[in-house]
Protein backbone atom coordinates (compact mmCIF):
# COMPACT_ATOMS: atom_id res chain seq x y z
CA UNK A 1 0.00 0.00 0.00
CA UNK A 2 1.47 3.38 -0.96
CA UNK A 3 1.43 6.59 1.11
CA UNK A 4 -1.72 7.88 -0.60
CA UNK A 5 -3.70 4.72 0.13
CA UNK A 6 -2.47 4.64 3.73
CA UNK A 7 -3.64 8.24 4.18
CA UNK A 8 -7.08 7.48 2.68
CA UNK A 9 -7.34 4.38 4.81
CA UNK A 10 -6.53 6.28 8.01
CA UNK A 11 -9.02 9.01 7.16
CA UNK A 12 -11.83 6.56 6.42
CA UNK A 13 -11.13 4.39 9.45
CA UNK A 14 -11.38 7.38 11.78
CA UNK A 15 -14.41 8.83 9.97
CA UNK A 16 -16.52 5.79 10.99
CA UNK A 17 -18.40 6.13 7.72
CA UNK A 18 -20.49 3.03 7.06
CA UNK A 19 -19.34 0.73 4.28
CA UNK A 20 -21.25 1.45 1.13
CA UNK A 21 -21.65 4.07 -1.55
CA UNK A 22 -20.92 7.02 0.73
CA UNK A 23 -17.63 5.59 1.95
CA UNK A 24 -16.56 4.66 -1.59
CA UNK A 25 -17.39 8.17 -2.82
CA UNK A 26 -15.35 9.84 -0.08
CA UNK A 27 -12.42 7.51 -0.85
CA UNK A 28 -12.66 8.30 -4.58
CA UNK A 29 -12.88 12.05 -3.91
CA UNK A 30 -9.85 12.07 -1.62
CA UNK A 31 -7.90 9.88 -4.04
CA UNK A 32 -8.72 12.24 -6.91
CA UNK A 33 -7.55 15.21 -4.82
CA UNK A 34 -4.29 13.53 -3.84
CA UNK A 35 -3.58 12.50 -7.44
CA UNK A 36 -4.16 16.10 -8.59
CA UNK A 37 -1.80 17.29 -5.88
CA UNK A 38 0.85 14.75 -6.95
CA UNK A 39 0.50 15.80 -10.59
CA UNK A 40 1.06 19.41 -9.61
CA UNK A 41 4.22 18.43 -7.74
CA UNK A 42 5.46 16.41 -10.73
CA UNK A 43 4.92 19.44 -12.99
CA UNK A 44 7.05 21.43 -10.54
CA UNK A 45 9.88 18.91 -11.11
CA UNK A 46 9.46 16.47 -8.20
CA UNK A 47 9.98 12.73 -8.75
CA UNK A 48 7.20 10.25 -7.83
CA UNK A 49 8.32 9.70 -4.25
CA UNK A 50 8.72 13.41 -3.54
CA UNK A 51 5.39 14.15 -5.23
CA UNK A 52 3.66 11.64 -2.96
CA UNK A 53 5.25 13.21 0.12
CA UNK A 54 4.18 16.65 -1.14
CA UNK A 55 0.55 15.54 -1.58
CA UNK A 56 0.41 13.84 1.82
CA UNK A 57 1.97 16.86 3.57
CA UNK A 58 -0.46 19.32 1.95
CA UNK A 59 -3.47 17.15 2.75
CA UNK A 60 -2.88 17.60 6.47
CA UNK A 61 -3.70 15.44 9.44
CA UNK A 62 -5.98 12.49 8.57
CA UNK A 63 -7.17 12.46 12.21
CA UNK A 64 -8.50 16.01 11.85
CA UNK A 65 -10.29 15.27 8.56
CA UNK A 66 -11.74 12.00 9.80
CA UNK A 67 -13.01 13.64 13.00
CA UNK A 68 -14.90 16.20 10.89
CA UNK A 69 -16.38 13.47 8.68
CA UNK A 70 -17.39 11.49 11.78
CA UNK A 71 -19.22 14.53 13.16
CA UNK A 72 -21.01 15.26 9.88
CA UNK A 73 -22.20 11.67 9.35
CA UNK A 74 -23.02 11.03 13.01
CA UNK A 75 -26.75 11.07 12.43
CA UNK A 76 -26.58 8.22 9.88
CA UNK A 77 -24.55 6.18 12.31
CA UNK A 78 -26.92 6.75 15.20
CA UNK A 79 -29.91 5.97 12.98
CA UNK A 80 -28.34 2.70 11.90
CA UNK A 81 -27.59 1.74 15.52
CA UNK A 82 -31.15 2.52 16.59
CA UNK A 83 -32.72 0.51 13.75
CA UNK A 84 -30.29 -2.42 14.16
CA UNK A 85 -30.72 -2.64 17.91
CA UNK A 86 -34.46 -1.96 17.75
CA UNK A 87 -34.82 -5.02 15.52
CA UNK A 88 -32.46 -7.00 17.73
CA UNK A 89 -34.43 -6.12 20.86
CA UNK A 90 -37.72 -7.06 19.18
CA UNK A 91 -36.33 -10.37 17.88
CA UNK A 92 -34.79 -11.13 21.30
CA UNK A 93 -38.04 -10.48 23.16
CA UNK A 94 -40.00 -12.72 20.76
CA UNK A 95 -37.36 -15.48 20.89
CA UNK A 96 -36.97 -15.48 24.70
CA UNK A 97 -40.73 -15.23 25.30
CA UNK A 98 -41.58 -18.07 22.90
CA UNK A 99 -38.77 -20.26 24.23
CA UNK A 100 -39.80 -19.67 27.85
CA UNK A 101 -43.46 -20.33 27.03
CA UNK A 102 -42.65 -23.63 25.31
CA UNK A 103 -40.42 -24.81 28.16
CA UNK A 104 -43.06 -23.80 30.69
CA UNK A 105 -45.78 -25.64 28.76
CA UNK A 106 -43.61 -28.75 28.56
CA UNK A 107 -42.72 -28.63 32.28
CA UNK A 108 -46.30 -28.15 33.44
CA UNK A 109 -47.52 -31.01 31.24
CA UNK A 110 -44.70 -33.44 32.13
CA UNK A 111 -44.76 -32.72 35.86
CA UNK A 112 -48.51 -33.29 35.88
CA UNK A 113 -49.18 -29.87 37.34
CA UNK A 114 -52.56 -29.44 35.69
CA UNK A 115 -53.65 -27.11 38.47
CA UNK A 116 -50.94 -24.72 37.29
CA UNK A 117 -52.63 -24.21 33.93
CA UNK A 118 -53.66 -20.80 35.20
CA UNK A 119 -50.16 -19.67 34.28
CA UNK A 120 -51.23 -19.79 30.62
CA UNK A 121 -53.99 -17.28 31.17
CA UNK A 122 -53.73 -14.09 29.12
CA UNK A 123 -53.11 -11.99 32.23
CA UNK A 124 -50.26 -14.15 33.49
CA UNK A 125 -48.70 -14.44 30.03
CA UNK A 126 -48.85 -10.65 29.70
CA UNK A 127 -46.99 -10.25 32.99
CA UNK A 128 -44.37 -12.82 31.90
CA UNK A 129 -43.97 -11.03 28.59
CA UNK A 130 -43.48 -7.78 30.48
CA UNK A 131 -40.81 -9.47 32.61
CA UNK A 132 -38.93 -10.84 29.58
CA UNK A 133 -39.23 -7.54 27.68
CA UNK A 134 -38.08 -5.66 30.80
CA UNK A 135 -35.01 -7.85 31.23
CA UNK A 136 -34.01 -7.54 27.58
CA UNK A 137 -34.67 -3.80 27.29
CA UNK A 138 -32.87 -3.28 30.61
CA UNK A 139 -29.89 -5.30 29.43
CA UNK A 140 -29.66 -3.36 26.14
CA UNK A 141 -30.18 -0.09 28.01
CA UNK A 142 -27.24 -0.85 30.29
CA UNK A 143 -25.16 -2.07 27.32
CA UNK A 144 -25.47 1.31 25.59
CA UNK A 145 -25.77 3.72 28.49
CA UNK A 146 -22.46 2.63 29.99
CA UNK A 147 -20.76 3.69 26.73
CA UNK A 148 -21.88 7.26 27.25
CA UNK A 149 -19.73 7.74 30.34
CA UNK A 150 -15.99 7.58 30.70
CA UNK A 151 -15.92 7.70 34.52
CA UNK A 152 -17.85 5.13 36.54
CA UNK A 153 -19.81 3.95 33.49
CA UNK A 154 -21.52 0.95 35.13
CA UNK A 155 -22.74 2.83 38.18
CA UNK A 156 -24.03 5.74 36.09
CA UNK A 157 -25.70 3.32 33.65
CA UNK A 158 -27.46 1.59 36.58
CA UNK A 159 -28.78 4.96 37.78
CA UNK A 160 -29.93 6.14 34.34
CA UNK A 161 -31.62 2.86 33.41
CA UNK A 162 -33.09 2.63 36.93
CA UNK A 163 -34.70 6.05 36.48
CA UNK A 164 -36.04 4.95 33.08
CA UNK A 165 -37.58 1.86 34.69
CA UNK A 166 -39.19 4.01 37.39
CA UNK A 167 -40.68 6.27 34.73
CA UNK A 168 -41.87 3.24 32.73
CA UNK A 169 -43.48 1.79 35.87
CA UNK A 170 -45.20 5.13 36.50
CA UNK A 171 -46.63 5.16 32.97
CA UNK A 172 -47.49 1.47 32.61
CA UNK A 173 -49.40 1.24 35.89
CA UNK A 174 -52.38 2.81 34.11
CA UNK A 175 -52.59 -0.13 31.69
CA UNK A 176 -50.95 -3.08 33.43
CA UNK A 177 -51.94 -4.02 36.95
CA UNK A 178 -49.05 -4.71 39.37
CA UNK A 179 -46.40 -3.82 36.81
CA UNK A 180 -44.08 -2.26 39.42
CA UNK A 181 -42.81 -5.50 41.04
CA UNK A 182 -42.41 -7.11 37.61
CA UNK A 183 -40.32 -4.20 36.34
CA UNK A 184 -38.28 -4.24 39.55
CA UNK A 185 -37.56 -7.96 39.02
CA UNK A 186 -36.66 -7.28 35.38
CA UNK A 187 -34.30 -4.48 36.36
CA UNK A 188 -32.53 -6.64 38.97
CA UNK A 189 -32.13 -9.45 36.40
CA UNK A 190 -30.76 -7.04 33.77
CA UNK A 191 -28.25 -5.77 36.34
CA UNK A 192 -27.22 -9.37 37.19
CA UNK A 193 -26.66 -10.20 33.52
CA UNK A 194 -24.73 -6.96 32.81
CA UNK A 195 -22.46 -7.30 35.83
CA UNK A 196 -21.67 -10.94 35.09
CA UNK A 197 -21.11 -10.15 31.41
CA UNK A 198 -18.70 -7.35 32.31
CA UNK A 199 -16.79 -9.21 35.03
CA UNK A 200 -16.32 -12.62 33.45
CA UNK A 201 -14.58 -13.31 30.16
CA UNK A 202 -15.48 -16.86 29.22
CA UNK A 203 -18.97 -17.44 27.86
CA UNK A 204 -19.42 -20.73 29.75
CA UNK A 205 -18.72 -18.92 33.02
CA UNK A 206 -21.22 -16.23 32.00
CA UNK A 207 -23.93 -18.78 31.17
CA UNK A 208 -23.44 -20.73 34.41
CA UNK A 209 -23.31 -17.66 36.65
CA UNK A 210 -26.30 -15.94 35.04
CA UNK A 211 -28.27 -19.20 35.21
CA UNK A 212 -27.33 -19.70 38.89
CA UNK A 213 -28.04 -16.08 39.86
CA UNK A 214 -31.39 -15.81 38.10
CA UNK A 215 -32.55 -19.28 39.19
CA UNK A 216 -31.73 -18.46 42.82
CA UNK A 217 -33.45 -15.10 42.49
CA UNK A 218 -36.56 -16.61 40.86
CA UNK A 219 -36.77 -19.41 43.43
CA UNK A 220 -36.51 -16.88 46.25
CA UNK A 221 -39.34 -14.90 44.67
CA UNK A 222 -41.36 -18.13 44.41
CA UNK A 223 -40.72 -18.86 48.08
CA UNK A 224 -41.86 -15.37 48.99
CA UNK A 225 -44.93 -16.04 46.86
CA UNK A 226 -45.73 -19.01 49.19
CA UNK A 227 -44.74 -21.81 46.83
CA UNK A 228 -44.28 -24.87 49.01
CA UNK A 229 -44.56 -28.09 47.01
CA UNK A 230 -41.29 -29.43 45.59
CA UNK A 231 -42.56 -29.83 41.99
CA UNK A 232 -43.86 -26.25 41.99
CA UNK A 233 -40.54 -24.91 43.23
CA UNK A 234 -38.70 -27.03 40.66
CA UNK A 235 -40.90 -25.77 37.83
CA UNK A 236 -40.37 -22.17 38.95
CA UNK A 237 -36.62 -22.68 39.20
CA UNK A 238 -36.47 -24.32 35.77
CA UNK A 239 -38.48 -21.52 34.18
CA UNK A 240 -36.09 -18.97 35.62
CA UNK A 241 -33.14 -21.02 34.38
CA UNK A 242 -34.74 -20.99 30.92
CA UNK A 243 -35.12 -17.20 31.03
CA UNK A 244 -31.52 -16.85 32.27
CA UNK A 245 -30.02 -19.10 29.63
CA UNK A 246 -31.96 -17.54 26.77
CA UNK A 247 -31.11 -14.00 27.98
CA UNK A 248 -27.48 -15.03 28.17
CA UNK A 249 -27.76 -16.22 24.57
CA UNK A 250 -29.08 -12.76 23.68
CA UNK A 251 -26.15 -11.13 25.51
CA UNK A 252 -23.65 -13.36 23.71
CA UNK A 253 -25.22 -12.64 20.33
CA UNK A 254 -25.30 -8.90 21.07
CA UNK A 255 -21.62 -8.67 21.95
CA UNK A 256 -20.78 -10.75 18.86
CA UNK A 257 -22.99 -8.49 16.68
CA UNK A 258 -21.37 -5.39 18.20
CA UNK A 259 -17.79 -6.57 17.70
CA UNK A 260 -18.10 -8.42 14.40
CA UNK A 261 -20.79 -6.52 12.52
CA UNK A 262 -21.05 -2.92 13.79
CA UNK A 263 -17.36 -2.33 14.49
CA UNK A 264 -16.47 -3.63 11.05
CA UNK A 265 -19.23 -1.68 9.36
CA UNK A 266 -18.07 1.67 10.70
CA UNK A 267 -14.29 1.31 10.77
CA UNK A 268 -11.44 -0.69 9.30
CA UNK A 269 -9.89 -0.44 5.89
CA UNK A 270 -10.91 1.95 3.14
CA UNK A 271 -13.25 0.50 0.49
CA UNK B 1 -15.67 23.21 -9.56
CA UNK B 2 -14.07 20.18 -7.91
CA UNK B 3 -12.26 20.25 -4.56
CA UNK B 4 -8.72 20.63 -5.79
CA UNK B 5 -9.79 23.31 -8.27
CA UNK B 6 -11.49 25.24 -5.43
CA UNK B 7 -8.25 25.24 -3.44
CA UNK B 8 -6.22 26.37 -6.47
CA UNK B 9 -8.72 29.11 -7.20
CA UNK B 10 -8.77 30.35 -3.59
CA UNK B 11 -4.97 30.31 -3.66
CA UNK B 12 -4.85 32.30 -6.90
CA UNK B 13 -7.50 34.86 -5.93
CA UNK B 14 -5.95 35.47 -2.51
CA UNK B 15 -2.39 35.59 -3.92
CA UNK B 16 -1.62 32.58 -1.71
CA UNK B 17 -2.50 34.50 1.43
CA UNK B 18 -4.05 31.47 3.14
CA UNK B 19 -2.40 28.25 4.09
CA UNK B 20 -4.60 25.43 5.31
CA UNK B 21 -4.72 21.66 5.41
CA UNK B 22 -6.31 20.74 2.09
CA UNK B 23 -8.06 17.66 3.50
CA UNK B 24 -10.24 19.76 5.79
CA UNK B 25 -12.01 21.20 2.74
CA UNK B 26 -13.88 17.94 2.03
CA UNK B 27 -15.81 17.57 5.31
CA UNK B 28 -16.77 21.26 4.91
CA UNK B 29 -18.04 20.63 1.36
CA UNK B 30 -20.03 17.60 2.54
CA UNK B 31 -21.52 19.64 5.37
CA UNK B 32 -22.61 22.41 2.97
CA UNK B 33 -24.08 19.84 0.62
CA UNK B 34 -26.07 18.26 3.46
CA UNK B 35 -27.40 21.69 4.39
CA UNK B 36 -28.56 22.16 0.81
CA UNK B 37 -26.17 25.00 -0.04
CA UNK B 38 -24.24 22.92 -2.56
CA UNK B 39 -25.08 20.17 -5.01
CA UNK B 40 -22.57 17.71 -6.40
CA UNK B 41 -22.19 15.39 -9.34
CA UNK B 42 -19.55 13.00 -10.57
CA UNK B 43 -18.19 13.76 -14.02
CA UNK B 44 -15.45 12.27 -16.15
CA UNK B 45 -12.72 14.83 -16.74
CA UNK B 46 -10.85 15.21 -20.05
CA UNK B 47 -8.04 13.12 -18.61
CA UNK B 48 -10.53 10.27 -18.15
CA UNK B 49 -10.54 10.57 -14.35
CA UNK B 50 -13.73 10.78 -12.30
CA UNK B 51 -14.11 13.98 -10.31
CA UNK B 52 -16.78 15.28 -8.01
CA UNK B 53 -17.97 18.73 -9.07
CA UNK B 54 -19.76 21.09 -6.72
CA UNK B 55 -22.07 23.98 -7.58
CA UNK B 56 -24.11 26.43 -5.55
CA UNK B 57 -27.84 25.83 -5.20
CA UNK B 58 -30.22 28.82 -5.13
CA UNK B 59 -30.39 28.42 -1.34
CA UNK B 60 -26.59 28.41 -1.24
CA UNK B 61 -26.44 31.50 -3.42
CA UNK B 62 -28.77 33.36 -1.07
CA UNK B 63 -26.73 32.21 1.92
CA UNK B 64 -23.49 33.30 0.24
CA UNK B 65 -24.97 36.78 -0.38
CA UNK B 66 -26.08 36.94 3.22
CA UNK B 67 -22.62 35.89 4.47
CA UNK B 68 -20.98 38.41 2.14
CA UNK B 69 -23.15 41.19 3.57
CA UNK B 70 -22.26 40.09 7.09
CA UNK B 71 -18.58 40.00 6.23
CA UNK B 72 -18.71 43.49 4.65
CA UNK B 73 -20.45 44.82 7.74
CA UNK B 74 -17.87 43.20 10.02
CA UNK B 75 -14.79 44.36 8.08
CA UNK B 76 -16.36 47.85 7.75
CA UNK B 77 -16.73 48.04 11.51
CA UNK B 78 -13.15 46.85 12.09
CA UNK B 79 -11.88 49.40 9.55
CA UNK B 80 -13.74 52.17 11.37
CA UNK B 81 -12.12 51.16 14.65
CA UNK B 82 -8.66 50.97 13.11
CA UNK B 83 -9.06 54.31 11.34
CA UNK B 84 -10.19 56.11 14.50
CA UNK B 85 -7.41 54.46 16.50
CA UNK B 86 -4.82 55.79 14.06
CA UNK B 87 -6.08 59.39 14.42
Amino acid sequence: MNGIEILIDKTLAGSRLAYGENRREVAAELRSHLEDSMNEARRAGYDDEEAERFAVAHFGSPELVSRDFARIYRFERVRFYIVAFGLLIFASIVAVAVFTYLVQRMLVTNFGLQHRLWCFSAKHLASELLLVAGIIIGYFGLFFTRRLFSRGPMLKAFVVVGIMFLLAAGLLQFWIEDCEPILAEAYICAVFISVIEMRFGHWIAKFLLVAAALTAFGTLLGALDHLTSTPEIMVTALIWTTIAVSCCGVALFTSHFDRRVLSRRFAGSSV
Amino acid sequence: MYGYELIQEADRLSSQAFEFNEGTLYPALHQLERKGFLRSEWRIAETGRKRKYYSLTSKGRRQAEHEQEGWKHFTGAINLILTSAQR
